[in-house]
């Protein structure tokens, strides 16, 4: 289709056609010819974008019983939520727990 | 009269002199031929190879989801055997719903067959990774459902394609095409769940059992009907029976039957039902919104709501239900931000519920619905 609009394009600029009507008409064509390749583009680019599968990345939240002590660090596999990690570096006196597991997700366009 | 080959020269330039003419007619001709003639063709045959891209795709998702199944099987059951073909098994299998012609009754009917298939899935899965242990279990239970899922809709896509070119019937294919957009982006989050699921990453859908984890954590808790923990808290001087599917492994309990026994053991005590639950979002509202209405919210095929319902209808007490808004996808991929901070806003709810609809000294069930992948109590 693009070729087909280049072509009545290049018949319309190339100064053989002195009939303003068949002008008319391949300038029409060429303008259909495009608006159909962009259209097929655009398809294209919104299939590929949806079958996309983008990994997201997962955090986890240790928070301390006792102290403010808070950390934010990747999800490991084995974590869950009220998951105890073992003592607080900070306090050494309260438990280091999973307070949460979230995703930030992929920024909003 | 003339010359014939003059008359021949004029015929020939008059031809020459309205090619533009010739043309536009032309043109005209083959505008009408393609475009009244071929036009449905042309579209179905566009349609197509939109399905044809989206199939593949799906195929992809499919194939991504199945290699995930077997590496994770492998790495946390060590099993001594291949475990692919009991995969292949596991995710051809299908249940047949009960005979609906006399309705009276269906609903134990239907419980009894999805125990039976949840039953058979789990031992199915023990076999196939003897090296996992209860929660990991369950964990990969959901995984082969996620791949079962994924290889389902592949499957139902794939027949309606072939189909549709079988018999050359455009309005199967224009609304397998024009469904095809929501049905990958469903095998999208599908596939996002199985990643979830093979790490035990809560789910967006774990609301509910992070809410009552909240509310029982510290507590003496117990195990109450298949799969549920309940422990007893105190809120604004009310008693409160917080329960939830039994974490971290993938789990959604049967919530009915615990609440059934937690009213049947509190006799005239209980004073109302509190159901907290993940809800699906109209588009352009935002995912972790919270809204409350009355009624027992769970999803599932229903027989879980009918049982809460009877019970509470049988004793006269009200049901409310606090939901979060999030989207299908939301629900079953890994947990959002907004959706764990709507966690906060939930248990305000709660409060303001239990402050405006009862009295000091009673007795208040709060359940957490979903499923509690990735949430210990």
């Amino acid at each position: 289709m693009a070729v087909v609009g280049l072509y009545f394009i290049g018949l319309v600029f190339g100064g053989d056609i002195a009939d303003p009507n068949i002008m008319i008409l391949y300038v029409t064509i060429a303008v259909v010819a495009f608006t159909f390749v962009l259209l097929t583009l655009t398809r294209m680019r919104r299939g590929i974008r949806i079958g996309a599968y983008t990994p997201v990345k997962v955090l986890s939240i240790v928070k301390c019983g006792q102290c403010s002590f808070k950390q934010i660090k990747n999800f490991a596999i084995g974590d869950f939520v009220f998951k105890t990690l073992g003592k607080c570096t900070q306090c050494t006196t309260g438990d280091l727990t999973i307070n949460g597991i979230y995703t930030e997700g992929p920024p909003k366009k | 009269m003339l010359p014939v080959s003059l008359h021949e020269n004029d015929l020939l330039g008059s031809l020459f002199g309205n090619l533009g003419t010739i043309s536009q007619l032309l043109f005209t001709v083959l505008f009408i031929a393609l475009f009244f003639g071929f036009g449905q063709k042309l579209q179905m045959r566009q349609f197509l190879w939109d399905i044809d891209k989206g199939l593949r795709r799906l195929d992809m998702f499919r194939n991504s989801a199945k290699d995930l199944t077997l590496k994770t099987v492998k790495e946390i059951g060590k099993p001594t055997i291949d475990p692919g073909p009991s995969i292949n098994v596991l995710m051809e299998q299908f249940l047949i719903s009960p005979v609906d012609m006399d309705p009276a009754g269906i609903v134990g009917k239907i419980d009894h067959l999805l125990d039976v298939r949840d039953e058979k899935f789990k031992e199915d899965v023990r076999r196939i990774a003897p090296g996992a242990d209860s929660s990991q279990v369950m964990n990969l239970e959901n995984l082969v459902e996620a791949s079962w899922a994924l290889n389902t809709i592949y499957r139902i896509i794939r027949h309606f394609y072939l189909m549709g070119k079988k018999t050359n019937s455009i309005f199967i294919i224009i609304q397998l095409q024009a469904l095809l957009p929501l049905i990958i982006q469903e095998a999208e989050a599908y596939l996002g769940a199985a990643k979830a699921f093979a790490e035990g990453q809560p789910i967006g859908d774990g609301i509910g059992p992070l809410v009552a984890s909240r509310l029982m954590k510290d507590k003496v808790q117990r195990k109450v009907e298949k799969d549920v923990v309940v422990a007893e808290t105190m809120m604004e001087d009310r008693r409160v029976i917080a329960l939830k599917a039994e974490g971290p492994g993938g789990n959604v309990g049967k919530p009915g039957d615990a609440i059934k026994t937690i009213i049947e053991e509190n006799v005239d005590k209980v004073s109302m039902v509190i159901m907290v639950d993940a809800a699906v979002k109209f588009e352009g509202e935002n995912s972790g919104e919270v809204s409350e209405g009355i009624g027992a919210a769970i999803g599932g095929v229903g027989t879980e709501r009918f049982k809460i319902e009877q019970e509470a209808t049988l004793h006269k007490i009200p049901v409310y239900a606090v939901i979060v808004k999030e989207s299908l996808q939301e629900a079953i991929t890994p947990m959002k931000k907004e959706i764990m901070e709507a966690g906060e806003k939930v248990i305000e709810r709660i409060k303001s519920l239990i402050l405006e609809r009862s009295k000091p000294g009673d007795t208040i069930i709060v359940a957490g619905i979903g499923n509690t992948i990735g949430i210990g109590q």
